[in-house]
Formats: structure tokens, sequence, C-alpha cells
């Protein structure tokens, strides 16, 4: 590990970001196209409405988004365009109709009308079968992501670059971007043939523009198709601190300053603790500390984040509270204005005293733990921030030493509540076929008993009277079935911003059955429910638990399509108390084909998505990983012994029971997702 | 002689409508709600029509059809 690597990592936690975000932005034009599909005008305009605002804001370096149809002419786009534009002869149209379902990304082009460098990010579109249905391009400024990389230089003759994995196509540059990008590919950068046997690690590379000898490091970007790679000069390099190396290893949330602040910490209590021999020592180790941190601080001051250092006692209270130089980039506010704890917490929204007492506490007990909140700016706005803190050192239990990581999170969650919502409008567009069936029903049975009723009295006059009457109650009872479920789904539909309570798994399963009961049945589909109405009730929201549930029900009916004819069609839904009696667990099994295990390790990754998704919008499960997040609680799967998958919901149980009343959620982890 | 039809719907409210609506046009209906009684019950009642439901829970009308 050396400085480059470091810079690498930093590099790779930014760029991921902005390509969350950029696929973020490409769920929601699969999502404005079902609505199209399905005649749902108003709700395709209103997303049509969000991606402007996000080109117009010029968030994430968003260019322009657009979409392609299935026969190569562009169909929509957030900057007007003049008649029919045909793109059919396009890469970025091709490799999808040729197949590819996931990310691609396109070599960078100088836009024929604009003049500026665009990258395209794109993926494919697909209809209500699940056949390719068009391409989502979203248009992204290489230029901008090269100035970002220059910004996080690592020295005078550094360099960064993003190359595409795996002919070597250059995305980004940190020098000369405007004139490199336009440079053929290098299918045999050394940085390319390293990372299809290792996802990171070190090389020595000749410059190809200054004939430089230059150490570099290289990391492939999360699960894309991309390498970043940071040369530093030989010379500049050798300065390193070797020291630095284990450190980086201990810090678990990628924050190099986070390294060198351990280090800088750890010298200052050998200053404080050892003999004369050994200060000297850690005296050149925290100078050589120092050296590091100015570069890293460097880096680190261009990104929305600031990490602190405190003490905190055994009860979790903060006693020294330490922010770093660059606080007023992430908040707004100048350290001299945040000068004690206080100053940090009086603008901290709706967490008490109790619950920062309980959230240090708890990085004590667990090594670490986070805890996101709304923070007020200097000029009255507020923003989210997430505080992740971790325990450097716990020898004395009244002064236990914890580094903090705080980062801005509030378009990660505005993104994310934006497609929390649109996935919702997804699901409800899947389910209406199968309640047009569930709401038929009642209809006819109604339709049916009043003309019974009218044929009796007029044949049989009094004496029909009594059947007469037990037609009439049908017709009331049908008219209650068929409220339940129209009441159902305009709960469902409705925009939930309630607190978490207590909630009764067994309505939870009764409500998800209400909405896709009939879409389960529709395709031969038993369902086993055994969830027994004695369960203690978990703490959550019942909209959402009915959300996760019809998802996963969902699911399980397109697993099952898999299955040959004469397999059994079975879906089972069973409530238990967990091995921690403080946990409530809910599996959902199919008789389905299983997970593929590629699958398996990365089907709840934010955006992932599989040709089986490709009937909804992709986002289902990443939106029930959320949603269980919010309250406290997770989602897993695997593959049953004997055959299909197993989801399995462990919920918290509610703080009204007996032996959970230190379980209640601190009230700002709750995610208000609207 | 009036014609008798056995009815099989997994629904027992639309099942008991529908055969009352038959019989009010004449007709000899017996509705089945559950599917495993289906093809005993054609052995008694021996009818000249049976209306089956194609999704019935677990199985289909095409499967008692077989």
């Amino acid at each position: 590990m050396n400085r480059a690597s470091v810079a690498a990592e930093a590099v790779e936690q930014t760029l991921l970001r902005s390509v969350e975000a950029v696929q973020g932005i490409q769920a929601l034009t699969q999502t404005r196209s079902n609505l199209l599909a399905e005649g749902n005008l108003n709700g395709a305009e209103a997303i049509a409405d969000r991606l402007r605002a996000i080109v117009r804001s010029e968030q994430f370096g968003v260019l322009q988004v657009s979409t392609i149809d299935r026969t190569g002419w562009m169909s929509w786009s957030t900057t007007p365009f003049k008649g029919p534009l045909w793109l059919g002869d396009r890469e970025h149209f091709l490799v999808h109709k040729n197949g590819e379902k996931g990310l691609h990304i396109s070599a960078p082009l100088i836009g024929r009308a604009s003049k500026h460098w665009s990258v395209q990010f794109t993926h494919p579109i697909v209809d209500a079968d699940g056949n390719f249905g068009g391409v989502s391009v979203v248009s992204y400024d290489p230029i901008k992501l090269s100035d970002t990389l220059g910004t996080l230089r690592f020295g005078e003759k550094s360099v960064s670059a993003v190359l595409r994995i795996p002919d070597g196509q250059l995305i980004a540059r940190s020098k000369d971007a405007e004139h490199q990008l336009g440079r053929p590919n290098e299918a045999d950068h050394p940085a390319i043939i390293a990372a299809r046997t290792s996802p990171s690690g070190t090389l020595h590379l000749k410059s190809i523009v200054t004939g430089r000898n230059m150490l570099a490091a290289y990391r492939t970007i999360g699960t894309l198709p991309l390498v970043v790679v940071i040369a530093l000069d030989a010379e500049s390099e050798l300065a390193d601190v070797e020291s630095l190396a284990w450190s980086v290893h201990l810090a678990v949330f990628s924050a190099p300053l986070l390294a060198a602040l351990l280090l800088e910490v750890m010298a200052q209590r050998l200053a404080r603790q050892r003999s004369r021999a050994e200060l000297d020592l850690a005296r050149s180790r925290h100078d050589s500390a120092e050296y590091a941190r100015g570069h890293i601080a460097r880096l680190l001051a261009g990104l929305p984040a600031a990490v602190y250092s405190a003490t905190v006692t055994a009860s979790g209270e903060v006693r020294r509270f330490t922010l770093p130089d660059n606080v007023d980039r992430l908040t707004g506010w100048p350290l001299a204005e945040l000068g004690d704890r206080g100053d940090w917490t009086s603008n901290v929204e709706a967490v008490s005293a109790e619950r920062w007492c309980n959230h240090y506490r708890s990085v004590i007990q667990n090594g670490d733990a986070a805890i996101e909140y709304s923070f007020r700016r200097p000029e009255g706005s507020t923003m989210w921030l997430r505080d992740q803190a971790r325990v450097l050192d716990a020898h004395d239990p009244d002064n236990v030493e914890v580094v903090g990581y705080i980062s801005d999170i509030t378009q990660e969650r505005s993104l994310h509540e934006q497609t929390m919502e649109s996935a919702k409008l997804a699901t409800l567009g899947e389910m209406a076929a199968g309640l047009a069936h569930e709401l038929n029903q009642p209809i006819a049975i109604m339709s049916l008993a009043a003309e019974n009723a009218c044929r009796t009295l007029e044949t049989k006059g009094e004496a029909g009277i009594a059947f007469a009457i037990q037609r009439m109650n049908r017709i009331a009872e049908q008219a209650r079935r068929a409220r339940t479920i129209v009441d159902h789904l305009r709960i469902f539909g409705r925009k939930d911003d309630e607190k978490l309570g207590p909630v009764h798994l067994d309505s939870v399963v009764d409500g998800a059955m209400t909405l896709v009961g009939s879409a389960l049945r529709e395709a031969g589909i038993a369902v086993a429910v055994d969830v027994s109405g004695v369960l203690p009730a978990v703490h959550a929201r019942q909209i959402l638990c009915e959300q996760v549930l019809v998802n996963l029900l969902l699911n399980a009916r397109d697993a099952l399509d898999a299955n040959e004819p004469e397999a059994p069609r079975v879906v089972t839904i069973a409530g238990s108390v967990g091995s921690v009696s403080d946990h409530i667990i809910l599996t959902v099994t199919d008789s389905g084909p299983g997970i593929p295990a590629p699958v398996l390790a990365r089907m709840f990754d934010p955006f992932f998505t599989t040709k089986a998704a490709g009937k909804g919008t992709g986002l289902g499960l990443s939106i029930c990983h959320g949603i269980m997040r919010s309250f406290n609680g997770t989602i897993g799967a695997a593959n049953s012994q004997g055959r299909g998958a197993i989801f399995t919901l462990v919920f918290p149980r509610a703080p009204s029971s007996p032996t959970a009343g230190e379980l209640s959620t601190p009230e700002a982890l709750e995610f208000h997702y609207t | 002689m009036a014609e008798t039809i056995l009815l099989i719907d997994d629904d027992p409210a639309f099942g008991e409508e529908l055969a009352a609506f038959l019989e009010g046009h004449g007709m000899i209906c017996e509705a089945v709600a559950e599917p495993a009684a289906a093809i005993p019950r054609m052995a008694d009642v021996k009818p000249d029509l049976m209306l089956l439901d194609q999704r019935l829970g677990a199985t289909t009308g095409t499967e008692i059809l077989r």
C-alpha cells in the first residue's frame, strides 16, 4: 500500500457516487417507460420533470438524459431536439440491441452540435414482456470528471486516469483531458492487464505522454467496467511514509485522513507514555505522519466530508471533540463557530442527549457505528449528514479515543427518496392487472345477486323476500370485499411519512395478499401462510412492510415462471421468533429454480439488475433493503436445501414488548422515505 | 327433465349466486367450491354440462377436465 493506492481508493469512492447517481437516473427512465406503456401520462411527466431538474442543476456532471426507442429513433430527451433523430447505428444503441443487459460506457465523443466532450452511460430499457424496449442514455461530462481528478492530484508530477475495461479506452484524465480523450484505446495498458487478475494493486509504469518512470496504483470501480489508475512520479513516491501502510488497513471506511489521524494519535500516545528512545522514534513517525496528512488533507478537502477525533466516556458522553479545518466546506460553518461539542449538537436536529450517549455507547460496544441526522447550515437550510465513528483505543474506559467520518448524504437521500417513490408507482402498475381480476370478482357476484333478488321478488312475491334479503346481504358483503381492496391500494399509493410503531406481521401478510393474491393465483401458485397472530409485534411501518412483502411475492412468482410445468409451484410465508428473542423473523420461500451464486452475491446492491428483473424496474430488492434498514432490520437471501430461494426478513421486536426496551430506533436513524 | 349443471368455482359466493341464477332460468345446478370434490360429485350428479373455473388455487379447470 502506498500513497497512490490511498488516492486510488479515494477516487474510487468519488466515482462510485457519480456512477450510482447515473444508474439511479437510468432507473427513473425505465420507470417512466413503464408508466408510458400503462398510459399513465401524468406519472411519466412527473419523472420527466425530475430528470430535467437534475440536468438543469448540473448535479453529478450529467449533461443530458434521453431515451432511444427499440427501432433506434430518439424518443425523448431532457434537452429539446429537432425532428426525428436516428441513432440506430450508434455503438451505445447496438450493444444493447445485441443483448448487453447491464451498464455500457461509451468512448468519449465530441458532440456534433454541442462541440463538448461527452461519455454515454447507457442501459437497456425493457418492455412489459421483458424484451428489449430501447436504451436509456445519460450523457456525462468527462471534462468535469477529469477536473475532479485534477483536484485530487497527489503531487506535482502525478497523473490519474479512468480507463474502460477491457479495451483501455480513456474516459477521464486529471491533466490535459481535452486533448488526451481522443487518443486511441490501449487494450494492453498494464492496469487493464493487471485488473484481469486482481481488482486492485500497484504497478511500475512509463508514462506514454512524458516517458517518465512512474509508480502507479490501480483499482477497479466496484463492479463497473472501469479502472482508475493513479501514477506518481517515482522520486516523489520514495518520500512516502512507510508506516502509513498498516494504518490504512485498520481503517474500515475509505477515509485516508482517518488513517493519518490514527497514526498521529498513536504517536501522541507514545509520546506521552514511552521512554526517551521511543519518544524520538515516535516524533519521527509523527513528522512523517504530518507530511502524509498534509497531502491527504488536501485530497479530502475537496470531498464533502470531514474527519473528527473525540474522546468518549464509558457512558457515551463526549469529553473532547476536535473537528478539522475543512469542516466549513462540509457544513458552511467556520471552524471557529464550532469550537466545542455543544456548538455541533445545537445544529443537529432531533437527536437528544440521550440518543447521542446511546450512539457512542454502541460505538464502544461494537467497535464502530453510524448515525444519520439533519444539520442546520448557517443560512438556515438543512443538510443530511452520515456520522460514522470508530474506536481507536479503548484501554482507558473513561477516555475512549474515537475517530469519526462525517459525510454529506443530502443528494444521496434525495435521489433515494425519488427512486423509492418511482419504484412504488411501478409496483402499483405491475399489480394493476391482477387487481382488475380481484375487483371484477365481487362486481360479478353483486350483479348476479341483484339479478337473482329481482327475479325472485318478481316471480314469487312475498314468498321470495327471505331469499332476496340473503342476496342483499351478499351484495353488502361483496361491496365490503371490493372496498378492502381499494382501501389497500390507496394506502399503498399514499406517501408514507408516519413514524415507526408496532406492526403485526399477520396483518402485513393479509395486506400484501389482498394486493397480489390474485396475481399469484392467476399464475397457478399455491401460497402457504404460517404466521401466527400471537407473534410479538415488530417495530416498523405497516405499509412499508407490505411493500417489501409484495416485492418478494412478485419476485417469487417470476422465479416460478422458470419452473418446468410439472414442478411444484408453492410459496411459503412463515413467521417466527429469532434465536435472539429481540428479533422477529419472516421468511418467504419459493419452489423455483433458486438464485445463481453470482446474483446472490450482489442482488441487494443498489441498482443491480438481472434479466429476470426486466419485468419490473430492477429496483425492488434494493428498495426492500433500504426499507428493512430503515427499521434497523435486515433482509437476506439464500438457496434453500431442497429447491428454490428463501428470503429472510429480520425485524426488531416492537419496544412495547417486555425485552426490547432499548431496541427502539433512534429518531435520527429513521429514514423518511416518501 | 331439466338439464343438470355441475359448477366448480373456488369462490363459494360466486358459485352460489351463479347456481341461483341458473336455477332461476329453470336448470338444476350444483356448485362445488372444493376442486378435490369435483370428480366424486360428477359420478353422483351425472351432469349434462360442467362449468369449470380455470384458476382453482393449486389446480386448474383444464386439469380436472383431463
